[in-house]
């Protein structure tokens, strides 16, 4: 047993090298898919404490940010998937909160306006135009085909002007 | 707004984001759990593997039962073929269990598409470095190293393929059981394809363009089969119907949605029945059984998904007859989200119903109507879907 608590050791220092470099940029990256600090950073520590227990099996120590990027979105997904039964379940039981007034500064337009996409839209921007992905990466990450990232990105970019758009 | 513009804003309000330079110690903390539950976890998977071991040594060793092919590497009726978790499995839906077939763990890249040989005597898949094939008893043997479009013969003798050379795409056969590949000839422009005759005598493929041409497997010959009508950029689906009689095509119209025609097998009395469509699912060129319409059990009808409506958010179902009815809309489903992806729609092997999928922007369900429009759509599992699919998995990672 003695060397499996050295290999918790070892783990845990490798994961805290790896939070070091890694954690800002997944943490850009689950902020714009979700549009909350603190649901970013719950996101993000739940990302790296899955890939904890993965790190003995990863073969690639060296692909470790396009795990923790495919981790990240799938909690993203996860995350609303059951925001949107809750969503629901409210919607049923109570009033409409009320509208706030237009006045927003342009990083929050662009924020609320982002947020209000739908999350595959949301996402396949985020990949392309933040993480700099290829079509064919992203479709691989959403596990949808490159026609239909293309077809999020179009829509998503149209969304976008409209609402920014409609904003000013 | 352009592509820079979004990206500039993306990194303005990227710099909302929280600083994450040093790990919490309450992180670290789980993380180390986590590690120390997978390590103990691997230690008594690790035991019970080499006590289960010893018991079956002895079992053997006490019986009289001589060793015989290890049946659970038998694809056995009604298995179906999933990835999960990066591996490739065989669930048997009747005993509700499923098996390991190909462990992600050991393979370039990811599973493509999986499919078995009709007789259930081989699994072909691909990855990321080519075509592999594996035999009864679980051996895997590589192929070829390129091969995103495949597709069984229906006697499983041979695979065809399209490989890629200085010449272009030249359609190939691989023999299985030997590996031996025989060429039948460079394919003619931008191909798609190929789809074998039911009867295994001819494979067609699909030019860019909206040409179909037809190749006769015995003489490797080639003729065009068809040009079909209208402004047409890449042909998507080939579908022969389960008799050989027609074929049922899915093109890329240029500029627009897509059209679905209909022939004689012998590329006579071309119908048009849809030129503004989008069928959902995915180019059935490249999925090895995949269909973007599919045929009854019967041959005597299709039925083919549309998404309509504003954001093509509205999710139709239609079928066709071949006595030159007018398609018959069998469901409108509409989702309050989006349906960017689904469709599929499938027989009930009685050709009394048809299953559909829907993959919103939260969930991906699958449902169930009667083919003549009557009653309700109601939930049906996804593995009853994938069964009545045809048993075969491929990626939604391509296209």
């Amino acid at each position: 047993m003695r060397a499996d608590v050295m290999a918790v050791r070892m783990e845990g220092g490798v994961l805290a090298e790896l939070y070091a470099q890694h954690a800002s940029d997944a943490l850009r990256l689950a902020y714009l898919l979700t549009g909350d600090a603190s649901l970013a950073e719950d996101l993000v520590q739940d990302a790296f404490v899955r890939l904890a227990g993965r790190l003995l099996h990863l073969r690639q120590r060296g692909g470790f940010h396009a795990y923790l990027r495919q981790t990240i979105v799938n909690l993203a997904r996860s995350y609303f998937r059951r925001k949107a039964l809750e969503r629901r379940f409210i919607e049923r039981h109570t009033e409409p909160p009320p509208v706030e007034p237009p006045d927003l500064s342009d990083q929050e337009s662009t924020r609320r306006a982002l947020m209000e996409l739908p999350l595959r839209q949301r996402t396949a921007l985020v990949l392309r135009y933040f993480e700099d992905l290829s079509e064919a990466q992203t479709a691989d990450l959403m596990r949808c085909r490159p026609a239909a990232v293309k077809s999020l990105v179009s829509r998503g970019m149209t969304s976008l002007r409209t609402k920014l758009g409609a904003d000013r | 707004m352009n592509e820079t513009e979004i990206r500039e804003r993306l990194l303005n309000l990227a710099a909302d984001a929280p600083d994450g330079f040093s790990a919490p110690p309450q992180l670290l903390r789980r993380a180390r759990r986590r590690i120390a539950l997978t390590l103990a976890s691997s230690v008594v998977i690790a035991l019970a593997v080499v006590a289960g071991g010893i018991a079956g040594v002895r079992w053997l060793r006490d019986s009289d039962r001589q060793p015989t092919v290890r049946p659970a590497d038998l694809p056995r009726d009604g298995e179906i073929i999933d990835v999960r978790g990066g591996d490739l499995i065989a669930v048997d839906l009747g005993r509700k269990r499923s098996r390991i077939l190909v462990d992600g763990e050991e393979i370039q890249g990811r599973i493509g598409n999986a499919a078995w040989s009709p007789d259930g005597r081989w699994l072909a898949y691909d990855t990321e470095d080519g075509l592999w094939v594996m035999n009864r008893q679980g051996e895997p043997h590589q192929a070829t190293d390129d091969a995103e479009m495949w597709a069984w013969s229906p006697t499983a003798a041979q695979i065809a393929t399209m490989r890629t050379s200085t010449n272009g795409n030249v359609l190939t056969l691989l023999d299985p059981s030997t590996g031996r590949e025989t060429e039948l000839g460079a394919a003619v422009g931008d191909v798609t394809g190929p789809r074998w005759s039911p009867d295994g005598s001819r494979i067609l493929y699909g030019v860019r363009g909206g040409s179909m041409y037809s190749v006769d497997v015995e003489s490797g010959e080639q003729s065009l089969l068809v040009q079909l009508p209208g402004n047409l950029d890449s042909i998507d689906g080939i579908d022969w119907s389960p008799d050989g009689a027609h074929i049922a095509i899915v093109a890329d119209v240029v500029g627009a949605r897509q059209a679905l025609y209909v022939m004689n097998a012998d590329g006579s009395g071309v119908r048009l029945v849809e030129d503004n469509f989008e069928p959902g699912g995915w180019p059935a060129w490249i999925i090895p059984g995949q269909s973007l319409v599919t045929w009854s059990p019967d041959g005597t009808r299709l039925a083919y998904a549309n998404f309509s409506g504003p954001d093509e958010r509205e999710l139709e179902i239609w079928t066709l007859s071949l006595d030159d009815a007018a398609p018959s809309l069998v469901v409108s489903h509409t989702n309050s989200e989006c349906c960017i992806d689904g469709g599929g729609p499938v027989w009930s092997p009685d050709g009394t119903r048809i299953a559909f999928e829907t993959d919103s922007e939260t969930d991906r369900s699958h449902l169930v109507v009667n083919a003549d429009g009557t009653g309700d759509p109601s939930e049906i599992d996804e593995l009853t879907y994938l069964s009545w699919r045809g048993g075969w998995y491929f990626c939604y990672c391509y296209g």
